[in-house]
C-alpha cells in the first residue's frame, strides 16, 4: 500500500509539473527544455525557506513560485525573441545554468550534498505528515492546476494561444502582441512548475541538484508528448506513464546496475515509436 | 486615407522597395498589380512591419506606420491575407474565426478570471457571427473541422470570412482568387464588394486583369519596386508600357 501510495504522490506532482509544460509547449508552442529549472527553484525555496529559516510550508511555496515567475519574466526577455529552433537551444543552455548554479551556489543550496530534513507539510496547525494526507495535498494542488489551466486554455485567452502556437505572424497581424503573450505563458507555467517542486521536496523530505538537471526537463517533455500536447487530461496520462514505466522495468529483471541505463533508453524508444507512429501522443490535439 | 511616400527597402544590396509612391483612396478597392517580383506581397509586408524599411513613409489616417509592430498596425485598423492561404491547420474553422475577432477590452488573464460572464457574454456574440457567416457560405458543417481538413478553396473562403470577424477598416488581399474555381471567384468576389459597401478601403493584389478591371474603381502598376502607373483600369491600360509590359495588350 505505501508504495501504491508513493506512487500516486510521485504521479500527481509530475501531473502538475506535466500540466505546466503543457500550458508553455503544448497550447502555445514554447517548447522549453528548462522546466526543471523552475521545478528545482520551487523545490530549492522551499526546502532552504522551511529547513535554514523556518518559514511555513504555505510561504515558503509562496515565495518558490513567485520567485520562479520573476526569474522565468526576466529570462523570457532575451529568450523569446529568438525563434523557435534557437529557442529550444539557449534553454537548454538554460537549464545546464540552473544546474550549476543548484550545484556550485554552495552557500546556500549545500552543493551536491544537497538539502535533508525538509520537514512535511504543515497548513494552519494541520500536518500532512503521513502518506495518505500527503496524497490528499497534492491532488488538491493537481485539481487546482488543472481547473486553472483548464479555464484559460477554454476562454478567449487559450484562442489567442493556440493562434501563436500554429502560426505567431497570423496572430500579430490579427492583432496580437504574441511576445507579451509568450512571456505572460512562459512566467505562468514557471510558476506552476515551482508548485511542483515545492510538493517534491516536502515529499521526499531531501533534494540534490542532479533532481533537477537537463534530463528531468527532457523526461517531462517526453511525459507531455506522450500524453498528447495540447490536452490537458493527455498531461495527466502522460505522467502516469513516466512513473510507471521505470516500476515496470523493475518487474522485467533488469539487474539493478544496467537498470538506470535501461530507463533511458526506453523513454528514448518511446518517443521514437510515437514520432513515428503517434505523433499527437495519447490524446494529444497538437503535432510537432 | 493611406498613403505611400519614398518607401525603400533593400535587402541583400537588392532594391525591393524603390521610392515606392501612391494613395489608396478611401472605401475603395484598389488593385495593386505587376510581374512576379514587383514587389507587391513584400509591399504587404513592410506595412505590416515584418522588414525594417531603409527609408520613406507610409502613413495612415495621418499615423505613421513604419516602425510600428505588426499588432499595433492590426490595432490601428488594418489587415492582411496572405498569398500562401494561411488557416491554422492544427485548430477548428470556429477557432480560426475566433482568433481574428477583436475584443472590447484587451484578453488578458485577469479578465479570464475576474471578468469572466462578460467576456463570455462577448465570446458567444462572436461565435454566433461566425456560425452565422459560415453558414452564409454554406460551410456551417465545417464549424468544428481542423484547418488542415478544409480543401484549397475553403481555406480560401475562410481567409476572407476572417475579415469580417476581424472588422477592420483597411483590408490588403494578397491574391485571394489564385487557384480557385469560377464558382468560388463569384463567392470572394461577392463578398470583398460586400466589404467595400460597408465602408472598408481594400487593397488587392491580384494577376487576374479581367477581375481586376470588374472590381477596382483604382489601378496602382508596380514594377522592380516602385509605381510606373496609377490609375481607373482604362486610364492604366491606355498607357502603352503598362499594356505591353502585363496587359498583355
Amino acid at each position: 500500500m505505501d508504495y501504491i501510495l508513493h506512487l500516486a504522490i510521485t504521479m500527481s506532482i509530475w501531473g502538475i509539473l506535466t500540466l505546466s509544460l503543457n500550458y508553455v509547449a503544448g497550447f502555445t508552442g514554447i517548447i522549453s527544455l528548462s522546466h526543471a529549472t523552475f521545478y528545482g527553484i520551487g523545490a530549492y525555496s522551499t526546502a532552504i525557506l522551511t529547513v535554514k529559516y523556518g518559514f511555513s510550508f504555505l510561504l515558503s511555496v509562496a515565495i518558490g513560485m513567485f520567485l520562479a515567475a520573476v526569474i522565468a519574466y526576466i529570462v523570457s526577455i532575451p529568450l523569446l525573441k529568438l525563434q523557435e529552433d534557437a529557442f529550444i537551444l539557449v534553454s537548454f543552455g538554460f537549464a545546464i545554468i540552473g544546474y550549476h548554479v543548484l550545484l556550485n551556489w554552495q552557500s546556500i543550496t549545500n552543493g551536491a550534498l544537497g538539502i535533508k530534513g525538509i520537514k512535511a507539510p504543515v497548513i494552519f496547525g494541520f500536518s500532512f505528515s503521513g502518506k495518505p494526507l500527503f496524497l490528499c495535498l497534492v491532488l488538491v494542488a493537481l485539481i487546482c492546476t488543472y481547473f486553472i489551466l483548464h479555464r484559460i486554455v477554454k476562454s478567449p485567452y487559450g484562442t489567442i494561444m493556440k493562434n501563436i502556437r500554429e502560426n505567431s505572424i497570423v496572430a500579430s497581424v490579427n492583432g496580437h502582441d504574441v511576445t507579451a503573450y509568450k512571456r505572460s505563458v512562459y512566467t505562468v507555467g514557471a510558476l506552476f512548475a515551482a508548485l511542483a517542486g515545492s510538493l517534491m521536496a516536502t515529499f521526499l523530505m531531501f533534494i540534490e541538484p542532479k533532481s533537477f538537471e537537463l534530463m528531468i526537463s527532457v523526461f517531462i517533455l517526453i511525459a507531455l508528448i506522450l500524453g498528447g500536447m495540447g490536452n490537458l487530461k493527455g498531461s495527466i496520462l502522460g505522467a502516469v506513464f513516466i512513473i510507471l514505466i521505470p516500476e515496470i522495468l523493475r518487474f522485467v529483471g533488469f539487474p539493478n546496475t544496467i537498470i538506470g541505463e535501461m530507463q533511458q533508453i526506453t523513454y528514448g524508444l518511446i518517443l521514437v515509436l510515437l514520432m513515428i507512429l503517434r505523433p499527437q501522443g495519447l490524446l494529444g490535439e497538437y503535432k510537432i | 486615407m493611406l498613403q505611400v511616400r519614398d518607401l525603400d527597402l533593400h535587402i541583400g544590396g537588392l532594391k525591393i522597395l524603390n521610392h515606392l509612391t501612391f494613395d489608396v483612396p478611401d472605401q475603395s478597392i484598389t488593385g495593386l498589380i505587376g510581374p512576379n517580383g514587383a514587389g507587391k506581397s513584400m509591399f504587404f509586408n513592410t506595412l505590416f512591419g515584418l522588414f525594417q524599411v531603409n527609408g520613406g513613409s507610409i502613413r495612415f489616417n495621418d499615423v505613421e506606420l513604419v516602425g510600428k509592430k505588426p499588432h499595433e498596425i492590426s490595432h490601428l485598423g488594418i489587415i492582411r491575407t496572405f498569398q500562401d492561404a494561411r488557416l491554422l491547420p492544427q485548430i477548428t474553422v470556429l477557432e480560426n474565426l475566433l482568433a481574428a475577432t477583436r475584443y472590447a477590452e484587451p484578453t488578458t488573464l485577469s479578465r479570464v478570471f475576474f471578468h469572466k460572464k462578460a467576456l463570455y457574454q462577448e465570446y458567444l456574440s462572436h461565435v454566433k457571427r461566425a456560425q452565422s457567416l459560415l453558414k452564409r457560405v454554406g460551410l456551417e458543417s465545417k464549424i468544428h473541422a481542423m484547418g488542415k481538413d478544409l480543401s484549397y478553396g475553403q481555406t480560401k473562403l475562410i481567409e476572407i470570412l476572417k475579415l469580417f470577424m476581424a472588422d477592420n477598416q483597411v483590408i490588403l488581399l494578397d491574391e485571394p482568387f489564385s487557384g480557385l474555381f469560377p464558382e468560388m471567384i463569384k463567392i470572394i468576389t461577392e463578398l470583398i464588394l460586400e466589404l467595400v459597401k460597408s465602408g472598408r478601403t481594400i487593397m488587392l493584389v491580384e494577376h487576374n486583369m479581367k477581375l481586376i478591371s470588374e472590381v477596382c474603381n483604382h489601378v496602382i502598376v508596380m514594377d522592380a519596386g516602385t509605381t510606373i502607373a496609377s490609375g481607373t483600369f482604362s486610364q492604366i491600360r491606355s498607357k502603352s508600357a503598362v499594356a505591353e509590359a502585363y496587359l498583355g495588350d
